[in-house]
């Protein structure tokens, strides 16, 4: 790892950020070493920040649960399901758990003193995730600065899927370490050091080893390995259309080293990403896993509106892109290129891609704002020079901000103790809270209607063996007419009680702020009484059945072993 | 000639590792989807046959009365899809019948199978019941649920014909030419699915043709096993469902007799159906009404409360018709365990022929689905196939037959008609299932 350039307050500034080699070793330098500039405390206050909204960030009340049950579960068991666990009407369709290692990790948090393990656990994990792609960031462009503002672009440009807390955040870990070790190594075009392009890379075996490592952790943790895959695949490529358009040969090019190196690189991802309990089989089912046709309803799976949470940073992002572009001197690679076209297309398909364009767009627009920063010199110009003067001061200034952040979030209450806070601050406003005591007070016999959404927590955090139609986890499961009959009877649509008798449902938990139509639905009919309503949730059970002409009161014989009553005959 | 340098090599190895990790990636993606094909049905539909029969429940002079009023006179008018396939099921495909009017079990089964005869009868206007190829993979559909030139509920066309032994290869002649019924076979497994609105004549169909087959993949990704099926046909309130929820029993009653063949249920499952028959029988048995019948409460109250009360569109005699002919003919296939009191039996059956011989003309063709159903339990349990019950007594009738030295019964005697053996009249096929299973009723008493 190369080091950041450290200076004395005597020194004279350089250059924002830029990287120097590593100290000579000298007293001096020695001495220097561990000093700080304003502009990388204020990077260190930024990332406090940042961990403190996330370690604040109420818990969402959707698949997270759903995770950390299946974690649970595989943790009871000892062993990956092979059907859903939680979803019976899922029975007899294989899963193949693309996040086993995830939910294991997830399900461990949560059997922490209190659920507020898993908020300090996704924290964690965004902080170290920002703290790598800035890296990343830096390296390629060769200004810290530089870095920790492509950081901060990415956050803003995925900013609908900061609070993600689902086995994708460890995915965008590994991503930014993906990104960090290909900048590292010179995969991606080679880096830049002081300004100038530093020739070849860290390509080593230990190089080689990492990615493998990498994408074996990966694969395990979550299915989004597969943009990994696709990030070498391009890279390789546009390193060999590099090659082609410089020597013109074909034969030269696949010959070619740093060729050669990007396929190693591939196919030793490739590789590691079979090291999963299903092997090869997870690579071949996470490809087609997004043309399933029950995500057609899901919303993270649409494609780009424009005027969207996604739309509007993805329009910025690409005048942003038009700019810089535009203004920059240094050679876009066909790598570069490759990559924003693909993860463009990706999002525009699936507008969830965001998550895994934005860190993209963040390394490849990394130094050419660099070059355009130094070009225009803009530090000098805008006398910001002070931002970069060193000292120890500094140093101690930040180490005080990352204690006061460490005492003022709630990670610090098992060391430091405290009451927990409330759940209603723990979980998202949106979570059932109330709904579900009542349930733990009432449980309902047979299967229970609830979104999918809630039905993870439902399943988590409600009565014993409480039975749902649906949850986020099996929505890729569900039959195809289940899906359907979900679907129409979340809008209420038309005959959503035979579809409720299809199932024998007698209990539904609605949402009030995203089923309103089903509220009314069921206020209304005369089938169904509503008992249980907050502002959050409604809860309807089937009301008494009246007596047929028959009027006959018999118990199941399969429940009850005993022989059935004569009855009263008319 | 130069030396290859090593990166030529080192290419090579690329390519190779790339093009087998490809080849490999494209077989096992096949591999993959060759374990989601769907089965292949057997040629010849395998029978689920009557399990008991008692000729003393009911007299063979009322029976044939009874059957006489049920013969399909449909001949030369426009007749109902629903009454073709009924009557179809009832009466068999070698049936004939002596009236003009009525049509032989071999037309009926050509209007359902030849769009010629469709035509002729409903006229070119009509859409067509055939509908080839909708995939373009040369399958075949049958027009359902649009009305009396359709078929009235899913698969229950396809049922019909296995029950009547219809082979796969049976020429199926279409407005655009001929296709074999597996056709029809595969395209009802093709659009199958465990939650489909009406499941019970798919697993007729499936019992029928596919007994050798333990599991498939269905379009839907989810491995149909016969357990998974018995769950499902178990999962809904008792009288949910068409006929007050009778041919989920039915079908249920079938599953187990077919796993008497080939055991593909678990043993915990199979017990969860015996248990859930005779539960079924005890509801039946606490909610008869003093008369005999039953109607669409004989569930009586469940664990989620009593069913909704309701009077079907013909209204409440023929509620109780459809409800106890659709009860006494599943009990025809219950294991023994699952079969009421001689008295309760006796109850209905005494009901259920009064009101089929009360019934006028116009009840007997507005109501002639379900008393297809309700004849074919009377014949059943006297010990006959219908077409064989009408015509023997016919023959019996004419020649005032009288076998010597079989022995009374108390409804012949009371009949007047002419007493029977348990066995003597019983058809090949019905004798050979009761010997197998060695449950026929009668000896069992």
């Amino acid at each position: 790892m190369s080091a950041i350039v450290e200076t004395t307050e005597t020194e004279p500034p350089r250059t924002s950020g830029q990287d120097v080699p590593a100290g000579t070793g000298s007293p001096a330098v020695c001495l220097s070493r561990g000093a700080l500039s304003i502009g990388q405390l204020l990077a260190v206050f930024g990332f406090c920040l940042l961990f403190l909204y996330h370690n604040y960030l109420p818990l969402f009340h959707s698949d997270l649960w759903g995770h950390v049950a299946y974690g649970d579960w595989i943790l009871t068991h000892g062993r990956l399901p092979d059907e859903d666990p939680f979803a019976e009407l899922a029975a007899g369709v294989p899963v193949i758990d693309t996040a086993w290692l995830s939910q294991v990790l997830l399900a461990l948090a949560g059997r922490g003193p209190d659920a507020e393990w898993l908020a300090h656990l996704f924290a964690l994990t965004v902080l170290v995730a920002s703290v790598v792609l800035a890296r990343a960031a830096c390296e390629r462009s060769g200004q810290w600065g530089v870095g920790v503002a492509c950081s901060a672009l990415a956050f803003g440009i995925a900013w609908s899927r900061h609070a993600v807390q689902r086995p994708e955040m460890f995915g965008q870990l590994c991503f930014a370490a993906l990104l960090w070790l290909v900048v590292r190594s010179g995969l991606m075009d080679g880096r830049v050091r002081g300004n100038q392009p530093v020739s070849g890379g860290e390509g080593g075996w230990l190089w080689h080893a990492a990615v493998f490592l990498l994408f074996m952790a990966w694969a395990n943790l979550h299915g989004s390995f597969i943009v990994g895959l696709a990030v070498l695949a391009v890279l390789a490529l546009g390193r060999a259309i590099d090659r082609l358009i410089a020597c013109r040969s074909l034969s030269a090019t696949v010959c070619h080293a740093e060729v050669q190196r990007g396929l190693t690189a591939l196919e030793l991802a490739v590789l590691g990403a079979c090291c999963n309990p299903y092997g090869f089989d997870l690579v071949l089912r996470t490809l087609v896993f997004p043309v399933h046709p029950n995500l057609a309803a899901v919303m993270e799976w649409f494609p780009l509106e424009m005027a969207s949470l996604e739309g509007i940073p993805m329009a910025l992002s690409w005048i942003l892109t038009t700019g810089v572009f535009r203004h920059s001197r240094r050679r876009v690679s066909p790598s570069e290129v490759g990559l924003l076209l693909l993860f463009n297309a990706a999002v525009c398909l699936r507008v969830r891609m965001i998550a895994w364009y934005a860190p993209v767009l963040a390394i490849v627009l990394a130094p050419h704002l660099a070059e355009i920063a130094a070009r225009f010199g803009l530090w000098e110009r805008c006398q910001w020079a002070w931002l970069v003067r060193k000292s120890h001061r500094l140093t101690l200034m930040a180490v005080l901000l990352v204690w006061m952040t460490f005492v003022f979030s709630p990670i610090s209450r098992p060391v430091l103790g405290g009451d927990p806070r409330p759940a209603t601050q723990v979980f998202s406003h949106q979570t059932p809270l109330g709904a579900t005591n009542w349930l733990l007070q009432h449980p309902p016999e047979g299967l229970v209607y609830a979104p999918q959404w809630w039905g993870d927590w439902l399943v988590w955090r409600g009565p014993q063996g409480l039975r749902v139609m649906a949850t986020t986890n099996v929505i890729h499961l569900l039959p195809s007419q289940v899906w359907q009959d979900y679907l129409a009877i979340a809008t209420a649509d038309r005959g959503w009680e035979d579809r409720l008798d299809r199932y024998r449902i007698n209990t539904v938990v609605v949402s009030r702020e995203l089923q309103s139509c089903l509220v009314r639905a069921v206020e209304q009919a005369t089938g169904w009484t509503v008992v249980y309503e907050d502002s959050v949730s409604v809860i309807a059970v089937r009301s008494t059945r009246p007596q047929t002409e028959s009027g006959n009161v018999t118990a199941p014989l399969a429940a009850s072993g005993t022989t059935a009553p004569e009855g009263n005959r008319p | 000639m130069s030396r290859p340098r090593p990166g030529h090599f080192l290419a090579l190895c690329h390519v190779a590792i790339v093009v087998t990790g490809l080849a490999y990636g494209a077989w096992r993606l096949e591999e993959l989807q060759a374990s989601q094909r769907l089965p292949t049905p057997q040629r010849e539909p395998r029978p689920i046959v009557a399990r008991h029969h008692d000729p003393s429940l009911i007299a063979r002079e009322r029976l044939r009365r009874i059957l006489a009023r049920l013969q399909p006179r449909f001949a030369g008018r426009r007749p109902k899809i629903n009454h073709i396939d009924h009557a179809l099921r009832m009466w068999g495909a070698e049936a004939t019948f002596d009236e003009p009017d009525c049509l032989s079990g071999a037309e009926l089964r050509a209007l359902l199978l030849d769009h010629r005869a469709f035509a002729e009868a409903w006229g070119p206007t009509t859409k067509p019941f055939l509908i080839p190829d909708t995939t373009g993979r040369g399958d075949l559909d049958f027009r359902t649920r649009g009305g009396p030139a359709t078929a009235s509920h899913v698969d229950h066309t396809l049922a019909c014909l296995a029950e009547v032994g219809t082979p796969t290869d049976f020429p199926v002649q279409t407005p655009r030419g001929e296709l074999p019924l597996q056709a029809a076979i595969e395209h009802a497994l093709t659009g199958f699915s465990l939650n489909q609105e009406e499941y019970e004549w798919s697993t007729l169909v499936w019992l029928h043709y596919l007994p050798h087959v333990r599991e498939w993949v269905s379009h839907e990704g989810q491995r149909i096993t016969w357990d998974r099926l018995a769950d499902r046909l178990m999962r809904q309130r008792l009288s949910q469902g068409v006929c007050f929820g009778q041919h989920r029993l039915m079908s249920l009653a079938a599953l187990l007799q077919r796993d008497d063949d080939v055991r593909y249920l678990s043993p915990g499952m199979r017990a969860r159906i015996v248990d859930h028959l005779r539960d079924a029988t005890a509801r039946l048995e606490a909610t008869q009404h003093a008369e005999g019948y039953w109607d669409g409460g004989w569930p009586g109250v469940e664990w989620d409360g009593s069913p909704l009360q309701s009077t079907g569109p013909l209204g409440v005699r023929a509620d109780r018709i459809l409800s106890t002919g659709h009860v006494l003919e599943w009990w025809l296939y219950a294991p023994a365990e699952a079969l009421p009191s001689e008295t309760v039996l006796r109850r209905a059956t005494d009901w259920l022929a009064d009101e089929l011989e009360q019934l006028t003309e116009d009840e007997t063709r507005r109501y002639y689905p379900f008393l297809t159903h309700a004849g074919r339990a009377l014949a059943l349990w006297h010990g006959q196939e219908p077409h064989r019950a009408l015509r023997a007594e016919v023959s019996a009738n004419g020649a005032n037959h009288r076998e010597p030295g079989a022995p009374s019964t108390t409804a012949d005697s009371a009949d007047g008609g002419a007493p029977v053996s348990s066995t003597s009249e019983m058809d090949p096929e019905f004798d050979r299932g009761a010997d197998i299973l060695g449950k026929n009723r009668t000896n069992r008493r």
